[in-house]
């Protein structure tokens, strides 16, 4: 046995012919924020609802604490779920909808409502226990979802795309006060979503998901400095992809026509005839003035960003290149402007060879 | 949506009550008339099912046709007056300011919720000729007199010798009016629900590209909302050929429409099982209606289909 | 310049057009006047016709209808058949939009359309079907029988006629429900039968009213189905008032009928009234 909170046991879920979720296997450990990470239709939802129990698994198994709970049904396991609409319920107070979980269970009336207190407390909405849920705003609907499925004390907290209602301000202070809040609570969070930089900022864990199948399992700065493929590395992040030409199995060296022949080190071994890219983030890239050294390219549109730009150049083989340019570094203060002859560094220690 | 299979105990708590009370009271209702279709009065009280073929044979009697064709017409002539009135009145509530629509709608349905017969009956009191429509009709009349009069040409009678009632009550003219006044809010209403959906862009887009305001209304406005008409005009007249109170009020017995002669089959002549066959036939005139606007709307589904 | 702007019509606000008005208008005066004139002679102080010549104002006829037996029980009928019908036609529309908002089950649309047929169907043709039902079936009303059990088959008529549009009603209104609710009342440990009564019933609640009012509404406006179902024991309000019609027009029908539209009028103010309560809490 493992001391995992929630183990997922080669999980596959069909419905029809259509296969949502295929062969995951996924533990979560006690006290981690682990995200479920993919584009829509990765079957990130309908793993996290057969956690609820909302969906049955069609093959596998899922445990909670040990225990398999596949089959039981969802009002019956212990873990809450924050929904992606947050469903509070419209006919009853705040504070009635905190106790619902609790009614649910038979407890004292007396201890319910010192539960709803405590609950209402963490998530800062005592001064709002008797209003109703359309005297709410957005951001405090969700912290009502969040007191009453942490009223319950599960052993983890589910949450379905916990940010996605919110407007883009209110998002990032959430972000912050989710990961502060699970600090004090202590209790698992298991949350799905499709924006990369929310899973980076708040989760320990991510598992990235594609077509029903899990990608790439790891803390997010493995995730963004070792993506184990091109949808990975692609999906996290902005990245550069440059073909690989030739490589000789076995020896640990590529060769990159367009970076004007380099060759680099892979740690991966790969077999002959696969097809390889090299893959580098704008950010280990530079742009300057033509100089005869480096790699020689036609400078394109700068996106300005305030602290950084994007800058866009056309390599001499012809292929478009973004790179992440500091405020320092920006081409304009350079005195370059588009259509100049610049020249391209690339930090190959940062390049990653995966299978294209 | 579930499937019944998954929670086959609570699916079939909650159908049988309903699919039972249907086929109950109901369904075995209209089978019951279909085998009486078939049947002969033997007796005042007996009746043997004989599967004849009779009564509907009867159906086709110069007579019964005369009523048919009568009931068609009058139920057409309406719809069409219901459309006309109906579809400025909803396009005037649909553009009012949003205070008032809800206002303006209930100014349209407040009729519809009172009680079919107390309304028959009100406008049974002010048609009759001497009622309030011919008094002020005659008003009129005094007044327009009086200023032929004035003006030297009183002696012409241009206008009659003296006023005359228009009479109503038992003439095509009463059952038509009769019929407008019960259904113009089934009228109202979808031609209101299709112009509430419309995009207003389409319309502007129409007045930008320069045509008039009745080019946009004859070549954007009514071609987009043409399925709410047609709905409303269904939903109008299916009822209005079915029409029982109206024209035994306003008709007075010499405009019977279908449903004035089922019912004598009923309660007075006693002849059932002809009594069956007529409304098994206005039963299947719905049917008929109703599919033909189900196969058009299928069709149109179909070819916006096929185009997307 | 701010005179200009306001007397500059958008192009499409035909409900400030003249002749919209107009036809707007006179809609309307067609479709009140008659009504207006019935009300206003029920307190007309005229023996004969009543309708014909104003001669002062009486509320005798108010007084007359009240003491009329016939009138009055005709009247309690009629409201008694409203009432118990709605009840059953209330819990029979719910039950029928549960089942189809909530499952798939084959030959669904055939049973969707079964359940549409009561309100498409012309009122005659059901009547006549379902009089004939009872009467071959031998359910005769034995002369007798204790009331309101005397008005049994025109109840179970009613309720036919008037389920499928609380059906409808209600599965509006369930169409509108959040499944995630539903969801999240299981997650938090509720039982199927604890979802049902404290989730699902409180959001059916607005959509329970509304059909209820008009199944209300259409069974006190019934006449066609009511006539042929009635026995000479039992006649209802439109029945009564039928008769009456047709033998003479007397104010007395007039005062009764006033009174049922205020009746109406209150039933339709409580429900506004509902629905605006509804709208201000979404």
């Amino acid at each position: 046995m493992t001391d995992a909170i929630i183990s997922i046991r080669n999980v596959t879920k069909r419905f029809g012919s259509f296969t949502a979720v295929e062969d995951v296997t996924i533990d979560i450990q006690p006290g981690e924020i682990f995200a479920l990470l993919g584009p829509s239709g990765c079957g990130k939802s309908t793993l996290l609802r057969m956690i609820a129990g909302f969906e049955t698994p069609t093959e596998g198994d899922i445990l909670i604490d040990g225990k398999d709970v596949t089959d039981v049904a969802p009002n019956r396991r212990p873990v809450n779920m924050v929904f992606q609409s947050y469903a509070v319920f419209p006919h009853m107070s705040v504070a009635d909808n905190v106790a619902y979980g609790l009614k649910m269970d038979r407890l004292p009336g007396a201890e319910i409502k010192e539960k709803v207190a405590e609950a209402l407390e963490q998530v800062k909405l005592t001064d709002f226990a008797h209003r109703m849920p359309d005297q709410l705003s957005g951001g405090q609907r969700q912290r009502v979802a969040l007191a009453r499925a942490l009223a319950k004390r599960p052993r983890v907290l589910l949450l379905d795309e916990p940010l996605s209602a919110l407007d883009a301000k209110l998002r990032d202070a959430m972000r912050l006060e989710l990961v502060k809040l699970q600090e004090s609570v202590g209790v698992s969070f298991v949350m799905v979503t499709h924006d990369q930089s929310e899973a980076l900022a708040m989760a320990d864990r991510v598992a990235v998901l594609k077509d029903g199948r899990l990608m790439q399992l790891a803390d997010p700065m493995t995730l963004y400095k070792h993506p184990s493929d091109t949808f990975v590395a692609d999906f996290i992040g902005r990245v550069n992809f440059f073909e690989v030409e030739e490589f000789k199995p076995g020896s640990a060296e590529v060769r990159v026509q367009s970076l004007g022949a380099v060759t680099l080190p892979t740690p991966v071994e790969f077999a002959a005839g696969e097809k390889l890219v090299l893959a580098v983030r704008p950010e280990y890239m530079r742009v300057r003035p033509w100089d005869g050294t480096g790699v020689a390219a036609t400078l394109g549109d700068v996106g300005f960003q305030g602290d950084s730009s994007i800058v866009e150049v056309t390599l001499e083989s012809g292929q478009p290149v973004q790179v992440l340019s500091g405020i320092a570094d920006t081409p304009v203060l350079l005195g370059l402007e588009p259509g100049a002859k610049v020249g391209v560094d690339v930090d190959l220690g940062e390049g990653r060879v995966l299978r294209g | 949506m579930e499937s019944f299979r998954k929670n086959l105990s609570v699916f079939l708590a909650f159908f049988t009550p309903s699919a039972g009370w249907l086929f109950l009271f109901f369904i075995a209702p209209l089978g019951i008339i279909f085998v009486y279709s078939f049947s002969e009065t033997i007796s005042l009280t007996e009746v043997e099912l004989t599967w004849t073929f009779e009564n509907y044979g009867r159906l086709l009697e110069p007579e019964i046709q005369t009523l048919f064709w009568r009931s068609i017409w009058l139920a057409s002539i309406s719809t069409a007056v219901c459309l006309v009135v109906g579809y400025p009145v909803a396009l005037v509530i649909a553009t009012a300011p949003a205070k008032w629509k809800p206002w303006l709608l209930l100014i349209v349905i407040l009729p519809f919720w009172t009680n079919l017969l107390i309304r028959t009956y009100a406008l049974l009191n002010i048609l009759g000729t001497r009622g309030r429509v011919n008094e002020g009709l005659e008003w009129l009349w005094t007044k327009a007199d009086g200023f032929l009069t004035l003006i030297g040409l009183g002696a012409y009678d241009l206008i009659g010798e003296e006023f005359e009632p228009i009479v109503f009550l038992g003439r095509w003219s009463g059952v038509i009016i009769g019929l407008v006044y019960v259904h113009l809010p089934f009228t109202i209403l979808p031609i209101y629900a299709a112009l509430e959906r419309l995009d207003r862009s389409y319309l502007e887009a129409s007045l930008d590209l320069g045509a008039s305001q009745w080019r946009t209304f004859r070549s954007v406005l009514l071609p987009l909302t043409m399925a709410g008409v047609i709905t409303a005009a269904i939903i109008t007249f299916i009822p209005m050929l079915g029409s029982f109170l109206t024209p035994a009020l306003l008709g007075r017995g010499q405009v019977d429409m279908i449903a004035n002669v089922i019912e004598r089959q009923f309660k007075g002549a006693n002849d059932w099982p002809f009594g069956a066959a007529m409304s098994l036939f206005l039963l299947y005139v719905t049917f008929i209606i109703l599919a033909i606007q189900a196969f058009a709307a299928m069709r149109k589904q179909k070819r916006s289909e096929r185009r997307g | 310049m701010a005179k200009a702007r306001r007397n500059k019509r958008g192009p499409f606000e035909y409900a400030h057009k003249l002749s919209m008005q107009t036809v707007f208008v006179l809609a309307t005066i067609f479709l009140y006047a008659p009504i207006v004139v019935l009300i206003i002679f029920s307190f007309n102080d005229s023996r004969r016709g009543g309708n014909v010549i104003w001669r002062g104002f009486t509320t005798d006829y108010y007084v007359k209808a009240a003491n009329n037996a016939s009138l009055i029980e005709a009247f309690v009928n009629s409201l008694a058949i409203a009432v118990i019908s709605t009840i059953f036609a209330v819990i029979l529309g719910a039950i029928t939009a549960i089942v189809l908002w909530r499952f798939r089950f084959p030959l669904k649309p055939g049973y969707e359309g079964l359940v549409a047929l009561p309100i498409v169907i012309p009122e005659i043709c059901m009547g006549v079907a379902i009089a004939v039902f009872f009467s071959s079936m031998g359910l005769y009303v034995s002369p007798g029988t204790l009331w309101p059990f005397n008005l049994t088959n025109i109840i179970i008529a009613h309720i036919t006629f008037s389920f499928p549009f609380a059906a409808m009603v209600i599965r509006t209104r369930l169409n509108n429900f959040n499944r995630e609710m539903e969801e999240a009342a299981k997650d938090l440990g509720a039982s199927e039968f604890q979802v049902f009564r404290d989730i699902l019933l409180p959001h059916m609640k607005p959509g329970l009213i509304a059909g209820g009012l008009l199944a209300f509404t259409l069974s006190l406006d019934d006449f066609v189905i009511t006539f042929f179902t009635s026995g000479p024991d039992t006649v209802t309000f439109p029945v009564k008032v039928y008769s009456m019609v047709r033998f003479s027009v007397t104010p007395e029908i007039n005062a009764a009928s006033t009174v049922l539209i205020l009746i109406t009028l209150v039933l339709t103010a409580i429900a506004m009234r509902f629905q605006s309560f509804e709208e201000e809490h979404k």
